[in-house]
């Protein structure tokens, strides 16, 4: 399902709650008003019905009881003389009809006929209110609704009973009208409460739509010049923006990072293809010995060797990069391992009359055997390059607590301390030049860096003047001894 | 023309001197260090330098810059393995008037040498005419009136130079300076032998007076009629 804008989001809940709210201070108002007409409306007709009351008892008006009800009617109207006042032509309908004894025997009765006729249907359907009583009743026929107040009383043991009613079809209709009135204004109230809030959204969103500008200008190549503004965003938006901007960086870094190795990996490709070629082109440009024939492809094929080696290195480490490439784990004899590494390696040192001291504990781990020897391979060889020729080479492995500890130190030159940290990254050569005079391809360390790390192992290397360089290597005896 | 090569894989730096000394060629010095290229870029009258910018000692970018704020005008041929546009951008800004990305041809290479060269002695044609006399730089070959003239190679190379400055005297120095490299022999009486030897095939009946003698400054080659 597309998911909802951000702006119906807001502007949809809080309508309809206001909405909700509308209708319910409606229906009060509606409640109240209905109550306080009823009750007003009530009081007047007990009232009115006070004075039937009194021309039904007093035996002043005995004689004629019929003919005084109408003067009643008339003056005693504190209400609808106001009304009247206002609005001559609606005056409401008032009757009154009261009796003793049984039903429709001696009735007096006066006022409009039509409410006299809801009176007299009143007065047969319900139940008379008991002595000294009154009930109040909401009637309505079809010449409208009208009001009732039924007061019962005995006199001289003859129980009298008097109903005084009166139209409240108008009274009713206003308030609908009123009603109606305060529904629409709070429905016009709503719409625009509503349309307003909308806009709002759409205002207090613009630094939002401003940021995704901002954000939809970063490309791969202006990335970590853009300024994302932090300090202008509203403080809402500023965690956001915060985790955008340290996503860029990071981003930004590692981009950086990957085209300085593929740069490196490209000028060190390169470079020997240059040889090989210009040697080739030389070669093939003038007539030459055998001799020199011979001499211009064997130095051609040092040059293929040299970049055989490189590629090699290369996959390795993009075998290593590999997030899911597990190494399969066994069960390794390290002491046996180097050994055999230090076997590897006889002929060459035997060749610089150099020495290979071994110093081997029984250590076992879990790791990958190929991966580990390529590890300690790289380790010897780097000694081997950077020491002096005829110096010796130790390696020593120890058990240190939880870890399998390996140890390769030459008798090399001091490497400076600033460039320590940076002899693991890939292509880093101590001299800038990237000269290949050493042979070496400037990925060993990282390689052997990246082997470790896959074995949650650590490497440090550590130089010191007429000491020597020593690389250091810890690796956990069991896999996920460390995470 | 003598051309310096600084560039710090030996064996690509003696190719190109190999290739670039072909006869009728350059004379070509090679640096393998920036430091020690730096200092013969400087104090010696190269017509042509190429440039390895990763260099030991003293990096490419700062030879540049250092030839440069000199006044040395001399044209810089970079000659790298960094192929990024942007180091292509930066190595002519800062003073290189060509850029190659290893690896290259060996004859794209020795072409763009003889255009850069070409430029600065203000020819754009590869054919130096010379009133009665052509070289054509591409071939080597040299026609006088039409007549095709057989040289020797070292014979070529002087009077390629002295075409190129043709109208301006020419002091032996200038001859030694441009034609010798410090692997070369040199001696002077040398010179005066080539000369000779010149003026023989080109005007064997000495009527055109090519080249000619100013005593004490050097020589000069002019188109008859100047």
């Amino acid at each position: 399902m597309k998911p909802m804008s951000l702006k119906w989001r807001l502007t949809i809940p809080f309508g309809l709650a206001l909405a909700v709210l509308t209708a319910v201070v409606v229906a009060l108002a509606y409640d109240t008003f209905y109550e306080l007409i009823l009750d007003q409306t009530d009081r007047f007709l007990v009232s009115l019905g006070n004075s039937v009351s009194t021309i039904m008892i007093d035996p002043a008006f005995a004689e004629n009881r019929a003919a005084h009800m109408p003067a009643v009617l008339a003056e005693d109207l504190p209400l609808d003389k106001r009304r009247q006042d206002d609005d001559a032509d609606e005056s409401p309908e008032l009757a009154a009809y009261a009796w003793f004894g049984k039903l429709g025997k001696d009735a007096v009765q006066a006022g409009s006929e039509s409410c006299l006729r809801a009176l007299r249907e009143l007065a047969r359907e319900e139940v008379r209110p008991s002595d000294g009583q009154k009930r109040a009743f909401d009637a309505t026929t079809p010449d409208g609704r009208f009001r009732v107040v039924w007061m019962a009383a005995s006199v001289d043991g003859r129980p009298g009973n008097i109903l005084i009613g009166r139209s409240t079809t108008a009274l009713f209709e206003e308030l609908h009208e009123l009603l109606w009135g305060v529904a629409l204004t709070s429905g016009i109230i709503l719409a625009a409460v509503i349309v307003l809030s909308g806009a709002l959204v759409v205002i207090g969103l613009r630094p939002v739509g401003k940021t995704a500008g901002r954000l939809a200008g970063v490309t791969t190549g202006n990335l970590g010049t853009v300024d994302l503004q932090v300090d202008t965003v509203p403080a809402e938006l500023k965690p956001f923006v915060h985790t955008v901007r340290d996503m860029l960086d990071g981003l930004n870094e590692s981009i950086q990072k990957q085209k300085t190795f593929v740069a490196d990996a490209a000028h060190d490709l390169r470079t020997p293809l240059a040889v090989a070629k210009s040697t080739l082109q030389v070669a093939l440009a003038t007539d030459h010995s055998k001799t020199e024939y011979r001499q211009a492809l064997e130095d051609a094929t040092d040059d293929l060797r040299r970049m055989e080696h490189l590629v090699g290195e290369l996959l390795t480490l993009a075998h290593l990069d590999e997030i899911d490439g597990k190494p399969h784990f066994q069960d390794v004899d390290l002491a046996d391992l180097l050994r055999d590494v230090g076997a590897s390696f006889e002929k060459q040192i035997a060749a610089s009359s150099g020495e290979l001291i071994c110093d081997l504990a029984d250590v076992h781990i879990q790791g990958g055997a190929e991966q580990l020897k390529r590890l300690f391979r790289n380790m010897v060889d780097n000694a081997l390059r950077h020491g002096p020729a005829g110096g010796a080479i130790h390696v020593i492995l120890r058990r240190k607590e939880s870890m399998a500890e390996v140890c390769v130190k030459d008798q090399g030159g001091a490497i400076p301390p600033e460039k320590l940290a940076n002899l693991f990254d890939r292509f880093y050569r101590v001299d800038a030049s990237r000269t290949q005079s050493t042979g070496g391809s400037g990925l060993g360390l990282a390689i052997a860096r990246a082997i470790v790390l896959r074995h949650g192992g650590e490497i440090d290397i550590q130089s010191e003047q007429n000491v020597g360089t020593r690389v250091t290597v810890l690796l956990p005896l069991a896999r996920g001894a460390i995470s | 023309m003598r051309i310096l090569v600084v560039e710090d894989e030996v064996r690509l730096a003696q190719n190109l001197a190999a290739f670039l000394r072909k006869p009728g060629g350059y004379a070509v010095d090679v640096s393998t260090d920036g430091e020690d290229g730096r200092y013969m870029a400087l104090n010696n009258p190269y017509d042509l330098i190429i440039l390895d910018l990763m260099l030991p000692k003293v990096d490419g970018w700062t030879i540049l810059k250092d030839l440069r704020a000199e006044g040395i005008k001399t044209a810089v041929l970079v000659l790298t393995a960094r192929d990024a546009t942007e180091d292509i951008v930066r190595g002519l800004e800062e003073g290189g008037d060509d850029y190659l990305t290893k690896p290259f041809e060996m004859s794209e290479l020795a072409a763009r040498c003889k255009a850069l060269i070409r430029r600065c002695y203000d020819r754009a044609d590869s054919v130096l005419a010379v009133g009665p006399l052509e070289i054509n730089t591409a071939s080597h070959k040299v026609v006088v009136e039409g007549q095709p003239v057989s040289l020797r190679a070292m014979e070529y190379k002087l009077l390629e130079y002295l075409a190129m400055r043709s109208g301006h005297v020419v002091s032996q120095a200038d001859i030694t300076e441009h034609l010798y490299d410090f692997e070369s022999e040199k001696f002077s009486n040398v010179i005066e032998v080539y000369i000779s030897s010149l003026r023989r095939k080109l005007d064997p009946d000495g009527r055109k007076k090519l080249i000619q003698t100013i005593r004490g400054a050097g020589y000069v080659l002019r188109g008859t009629g100047q």
